[in-house]
This record gives C-alpha cells, sequence and structure tokens, in this order.
C-alpha cells in the first residue's frame, strides 16, 4: 500500500514527525517543501484532541519489549490557573527550562541560604502530601489517568505547579510507569491490573522551588519476585541515604546501590541519574546509580538534590517508546524506583520529602 | 512563538534495534576558527580513500536553541546529507546530553559508521564538549571519545590569542585541550613567524603534537585513533620534549614535571579532588588539561586523564624496561608549580 502526499497527492514515504510522537494518524508528504507548503494548515492537525475516539494503540507496528501497550488518547491537557506560580517552560512552546539550559554542563553545586532550604523544605513537603494523594488511587482497575487527575487537582490545591507538566513539552502533571517501564510513563487510559506494579513520580513548583520524589506501589496481589524486585529499590535508595554527609562523594552512591541490587540479582539502570533540585527541577550534580562512575562533587551542607534508583529484574539497557518519554527495558522484564529529595546537613541528611 | 517546522521521518522507521554493535565508535571533536582550514580537513577526511572507514560528519551547534543537527556522510563517493532530530533532552536528567544522544541514535540506526567527526563551530569552547562525550564506560555506548584536535591558522592565530576578554579566549582555550594541534596555511608565513608560533603554541600546550601544513594535509593517522582519554594510550608523554618551554606572555602554560617514589591510589585520588573539584590547592589556579603516568608500585602503569573538573584514574600497560617514575602534566592558568610538586609530594607512600 503506497501512502500519498497530502500536499501534492503523489506517493509519499515521509511521515510528520510530531503526529508521530503524539499517536496521531500518520500524516504522509513525498518532500520537505510539500510539508513545508502545507505546514500551517497541517499543524493545526497537531493541537486537535480526537473527540470521544477509541482507545487505541497508537504505535501498532512499533515492537514493544514487553505486554504493556499505551491506551490513547491521551486526556485533554489539563490547565493551571493564572494564580499559581510557573516555572519558565511553562508557557513556552516547545517547554524549554532556559534557566536550566543556561547552566547545562555546569558541575557548580549550589549551596542554598538557610531562607531558600526553609522554601525546600516547604515544597518538599507539599510534594509528599500530593503523591499520598495520588498514592490513594492506587487499586485494580483506576487508569493512569486519573492518577494524573488526582496528582493534578492536589497540586492546585496547594498552590503547586505540577513540574512535569509541559517540561520539554511533557503532556501530563506527573509520571506514571507500570511493569517495564523504567521511568517517565505518561499517565494514559490504561487501567491497572491485579499483579501490576505502578511507580508515581510526583514534582511540585511552589515559592519558586521544586521537589521531587516517587515510589513504587504494589497493585493486587503481586508475584513473589515483584515484591522483592520493589523491596529491593526501596532498599537501594534507603541505604545510598545513609551515605549523605558532608565529605562523601557523589560517585560512590552508586557502587552502593549497585551491590545491593546486584545481590539480589538484579540490575541498576543507567541512563537516568539523581540530580541537583533547587529553583531549577534539574541541576549539577548529576548522580549516577551505577558504580564505577566519574560523577564531579564532594557534599556540602547546603547541597540540595534527589537519589532516584531505577532497580530492573532482567538487563540494565532501556528503550524508549515512539511517544519520547517512555523509558522501558530492552528485555521488556520489570523495572521498579524510589526517590526522595535530599538535603546535605551539617553532619548529615535531611530527607525533605520524608513520609511523615 | 511558532512552532518549528520539523523534518520529515521515513515510512519504515527502524524505532528499536536489535543487534548490537560489536565495537564502540571513536569519536574525534575537530575545533579551529573559521578560516582556520577545519572544513578542508574534514572534506580531504571523507574523500581519502586509505583510511577505509566510514565517517559521520556532525556540525555541531552546541549551545544553539536549535532542535536540529546537520550532519553530512559520504555515500557512494557523494556527500549526502542527512537530518538527525535531537532527543527533546531528558526529564529526569539523563546522563547523557541530548548532543551525545542523538549521534549514539545515529549510530544505532547505521550500522556502518565507524567513525565521527565531531566539527565544532568556531568559537566552541571544546572543553565542555569533551566532558560531555567522555562517558563512563559502564555507560556501554555506542560511541567513545578518542582526542581533540586544532586547526589553528598560521598566518591569524596570533591575534586570536592576543584577544582579551573575560576569561580566556576561545584560541587559548582551542590549543590547551587539543591532543594535536594542525599549524595550517604555513606557506602564508615566513621561517621566523612560523618558528615563533610554534614556541608560543608550545608553551601553552607542549605535550600535543603538532603537524605544520598547507591545506589541511596531515597524516590520517595524526587525527585519527588516539585513544587519549582511556587506558589504551601507550603514554601521554609521547611528544619529545614535552617539558614545559619558559614564556611569560602566555597566561596558560603547560607545567610538567616527574617525580620518584610509589603513589598511593586513595591519595592520589583525594589529591585530585582537592585539584580539580575544591580548588583548594591553590584558589587561583584553574586547570584545563591533566595527565599523568603513575607508579603506584606493581606492575602496572596507572594513567590519569583530566579535562575540567571530570578525572579518571585508570590501570594501563605494563612497565617495560623503563624506570618506573611519576611524570605529570597540568595545562592551564596561573599554574603554581611549587604548590602543585608539594602537594603532589604528599601522595607518595612514605618510605
Amino acid at each position: 500500500m503506497t501512502a500519498i502526499c497530502q500536499t501534492c497527492s503523489k506517493p509519499a514515504t515521509l511521515r510528520c514527525p510530531t503526529c508521530i510522537k503524539k499517536g496521531l494518524p500518520d500524516a504522509h508528504f513525498c518532500s520537505q517543501e510539500c510539508f513545508k507548503s502545507s505546514w500551517n494548515l497541517h499543524k493545526l492537525a497537531h493541537s486537535l484532541t480526537p473527540v470521544a475516539a477509541d482507545k487505541h494503540n497508537p504505535w501498532t507496528n512499533y515492537r514493544y519489549t514487553g505486554s504493556l501497550r499505551p491506551v490513547y488518547p491521551l486526556s485533554p491537557k489539563r490547565a493551571v490557573p493564572d494564580s499559581i506560580l510557573k516555572p519558565d517552560y511553562a508557557l513556552d512552546p516547545r517547554g524549554y527550562p532556559k534557566s536550566e539550559m543556561s547552566m547545562r554542563g555546569s558541575t557548580k553545586i549550589q549551596v542554598l541560604t538557610p531562607e531558600e532550604i526553609e522554601k525546600m523544605r516547604v515544597v518538599c513537603k507539599l510534594g509528599r502530601e500530593v503523591l499520598e494523594e495520588g498514592a490513594k488511587m492506587i487499586k485494580v482497575g483506576t487508569t493512569t489517568d486519573e492518577i494524573d487527575r488526582v496528582v493534578h487537582d492536589a497540586c492546585m490545591e496547594r498552590n503547586c505547579y505540577p513540574s512535569p507538566l509541559n517540561y520539554y513539552n511533557f503532556p501530563k502533571s506527573c509520571c506514571t510507569s507500570v511493569n517495564e517501564v523504567i521511568c517517565h510513563g505518561i499517565p494514559d487510559q490504561y487501567e491497572l491490573q491485579d499483579g501490576d506494579i505502578c511507580n508515581i513520580d510526583v514534582s511540585v513548583y511552589h515559592d519558586g522551588f521544586h521537589s521531587d520524589l516517587n515510589e513504587t506501589y504494589l497493585v493486587g496481589s503481586v508475584d513473589e519476585n515483584g515484591v522483592k524486585l520493589v523491596k529491593n529499590a526501596r532498599r537501594c535508595l534507603d541505604e545510598a541515604i545513609k551515605l549523605v554527609k558532608p565529605g562523601a562523594l557523589y560517585r560512590d552512591l552508586g557502587n552502593t546501590i549497585s551491590n545491593i541490587a546486584e545481590s539480589e540479582g538484579f540490575s541498576v539502570v543507567r541512563t537516568y541519574c539523581g540530580h541537583g533540585i533547587n529553583s531549577l527541577f534539574h541541576a549539577a550534580p548529576n548522580v549516577p546509580h551505577y558504580a564505577k562512575n566519574k560523577a564531579v562533587g564532594v557534599m556540602k551542607p547546603g547541597h540540595c538534590f534527589t537519589i532516584e534508583p531505577m532497580i530492573s529484574e532482567g538487563v540494565w539497557q532501556d528503550e524508549q517508546w515512539p511517544d519520547g518519554w517512555t523509558a522501558v527495558t530492552r528485555d521488556g522484564k520489570r523495572s521498579a524506583q524510589f526517590e526522595e529529595t535530599l538535603l546535605v546537613t551539617d553532619d548529615g541528611v535531611e530527607i525533605l520529602t520524608a513520609k511523615f | 512563538m511558532d512552532e518549528d517546522i520539523p523534518m520529515l521521518v521515513p515510512q519504515e522507521q527502524n524505532i528499536s534495534s536489535t543487534s548490537m554493535r560489536t565495537a564502540p565508535v571513536p569519536v574525534t571533536i575537530i575545533t579551529g576558527f573559521l578560516g582556520s582550514g577545519k572544513t578542508t580537513l574534514i572534506m580531504r577526511l571523507l574523500n581519502d580513500n586509505t583510511h577505509n572507514k566510514k565517517i559521520a560528519v556532525i556540525l555541531n551547534e552546541f549551545g544553539s536553541s536549535s532542535g536540529i543537527d546537520k550532519s553530512l556522510s559520504l555515500k557512494d563517493g557523494k556527500i549526502t546529507e542527512e537530518w538527525l532530530e535531537l532527543a527533546n533532552g531528558c526529564f529526569c536528567c539523563s546522563i547523557k546530553d541530548s548532543g551525545v544522544k542523538a549521534i549514539e541514535n545515529l549510530l544505532k540506526r547505521n550500522k556502518s559508521f565507524d567513525y565521527v567527526l565531531l566539527e565544532t563551530t568556531g568559537l566552541a569552547d571544546p572543553g565542555p564538549i569533551a566532558s560531555m562525550f567522555w562517558l563512563d564506560e559502564a555507560l556501554q555506548s555506542e560511541l567513545y571519545l578518542d582526542g581533540i584536535v586544532t586547526v589553528v591558522d598560521a598566518k591569524n592565530i596570533s591575534n586570536y590569542l592576543d584577544e582579551t576578554k573575560v576569561g580566556l579566549n576561545e584560541a587559548t582555550k582551542q590549543i590547551a585541550l587539543a591532543d594535536r594541534i594542525i599549524l595550517n596555511k604555513i606557506d602564508l608565513v615566513d621561517q621566523n613567524t612560523l618558528s615563533s608560533l610554534k614556541t608560543r603554541i608550545s608553551a601553552i600546550n607542549s605535550v600535543a603534537k603538532i603537524a605544520e601544513t598547507v591545506q589541511s594535509k596531515a597524516d590520517i593517522d595524526f587525527i585519527f585513533d588516539l585513544h587519549s582519554f582511556d587506558h589504551h594510550h601507550k603514554d601521554p608523554f609521547e611528544k619529545e620534549n614535552s617539558m614545559q618551554l619558559e614564556h611569560a606572555v602566555e597566561t596558560v602554560k603547560t607545567v610538567a614535571f616527574t617525580v620518584n617514589g610509589v603513589v598511593e591510589s586513595k591519595k592520589l585520588d583525594e589529591w585530585l579532588q582537592k585539584l580539580l573539584w575544591e580548588k583548594s590547592i591553590d584558589k587561583e589556579m584553574e586547570i584545563l588539561r591533566f595527565k599523568a603516568l603513575i607508579n603506584m608500585g606493581d606492575h602496572h602503569k596507572y594513567i590519569v586523564q583530566s579535562v575540567l573538573e571530570l578525572f579518571d584514574i585508570q590501570k594501563g600497560q605494563e612497565w617495560g624496561s623503563e624506570e618506573k617514575t611519576n611524570k605529570l602534566v597540568f595545562i592551564g592558568r596561573h599554574l603554581n608549580e611549587e604548590m602543585l610538586r608539594k602537594s603532589f609530594a604528599e601522595c607518595l607512600e612514605d618510605l
């Protein structure tokens, strides 16, 4: 079957990448020129949400690594009232965090002032409350989109902007990562199944500062190895947190995490790392969770950062769905994650997002 | 603001690759000012039929907001253009910058490429770019950083080096960080100018080998497969007479020295942290590049490499018949040799 060009009706083999990413029907064009001449009209299709479209898998030709499928259409983008303070990327057409991008490549870790630390305490407490609201939704039959709605509303009630929303155009207010999804899963119409594991990753922005935390939850009754995996991921985080104190090296956290994961036959995802967090969502330091890394930096009082190990049942390698976000294990086996936002204190660590 | 028109993508996009490339692909960073002969060098390498390499050239506008890279590749003897869309950065702080990711994706899609030349913009600072591409081995990337080659224009480089600005000028950084320097357009200057130019460049970076060329005609071996950042690097001191030259004019210079004794690995590591991360050995000192060959008392040489704050200690080949010593080379600004010697001496095992 030959597709035809939307502009000139000649046979076409090229497709609009934005339509692919958004899970819209393929739009074919024969050349960049034809694409360009139809652009003003075509781009309107990108902002249209199919009305009451049937639930479907938008990438039927994609070879999924496991059994999970995206369930589209996504719900419309949720609104944030003008009264809520927004980060710089919230209204940017491409969702570029300009303040973050200008600091890119810098290894200089910000030392927060007592006033800034106080603001971090506040936003981290709010983040925890929001996550706990989302967690109440974990049960068989809930869609990940419903979790997102609850997280979004919980943010609004607390005068918080949900940090993921429009960050590099991320479409939703939190990440929900089920089974083989390592991280950055997009909440959609998928209904949680008995035996699933599901991570909810919440980040919120309030009074100029971000917080970031996540937990993996068991849905219904999960098999023995699934429970073992989730417990292991929690232990990786807890043991790594114990190392945090002034003078400790960021690069050493990965050694401890790797040892714990590998002791039970699990692996550590290497592509995604913990990060500094403050007035920027992602900042220096870079905190790898794998052993033998060159990460720069010594911990000092006033540093704020996350540790968020992603532990996989099988191989550590990941790949991405065509949505440009969802990271899945390459072998389709499950992956679990826990995250807290931490403050280095004069004599150790304060878990700013701790459960109360 | 309006949405940019993206580049179309082919019908059958091979999104996930099944087969793994057996060996990672070397990346050479090529820097040099506009008009230095950088593009001439790349075109020569692309058209050279002696190396049997399929080269992907990435013209990278690092730091620009453009989401698209333009790449030139050689297919059937003619240059074709290929566009790759950069991945949209990352959500949860990916270890690899989007520039690295875009090139990895290119290599995944096209298994036939076996070398990457990264052509930076004229005013690029190679330090942050090199840091980005010097990936942890654990990441098992499709690519590895092989070296930094800087092309300089004999006619104009002095002016560029003289340029004053806040911080270091780009010409100085490009020379300081280079593993190889191509001193090009030597036909445009007289012998005296050329020899003083060589002295000047060596004063900044006395470890990088220099090739004197016309029309960027440097040997392939001079550019490719240097292994400047890994343990296959034979000896970072292969250039004869890599000791420093006294040259008062340059703000950036090379300090090199040799110390006898056995180094304690833990002390060395702590010293490097103080030197490169904390900068607590001498607040004024700014080290751009550091290389060392270290004797830890066993049969192996240990090689230390650093670019800006990033450093790595790797086990190298076994010692041969040569004397087991510690050789150190620092390239940077406001280098305090006395402090460097004194502080390094504390890494030695007590006798």
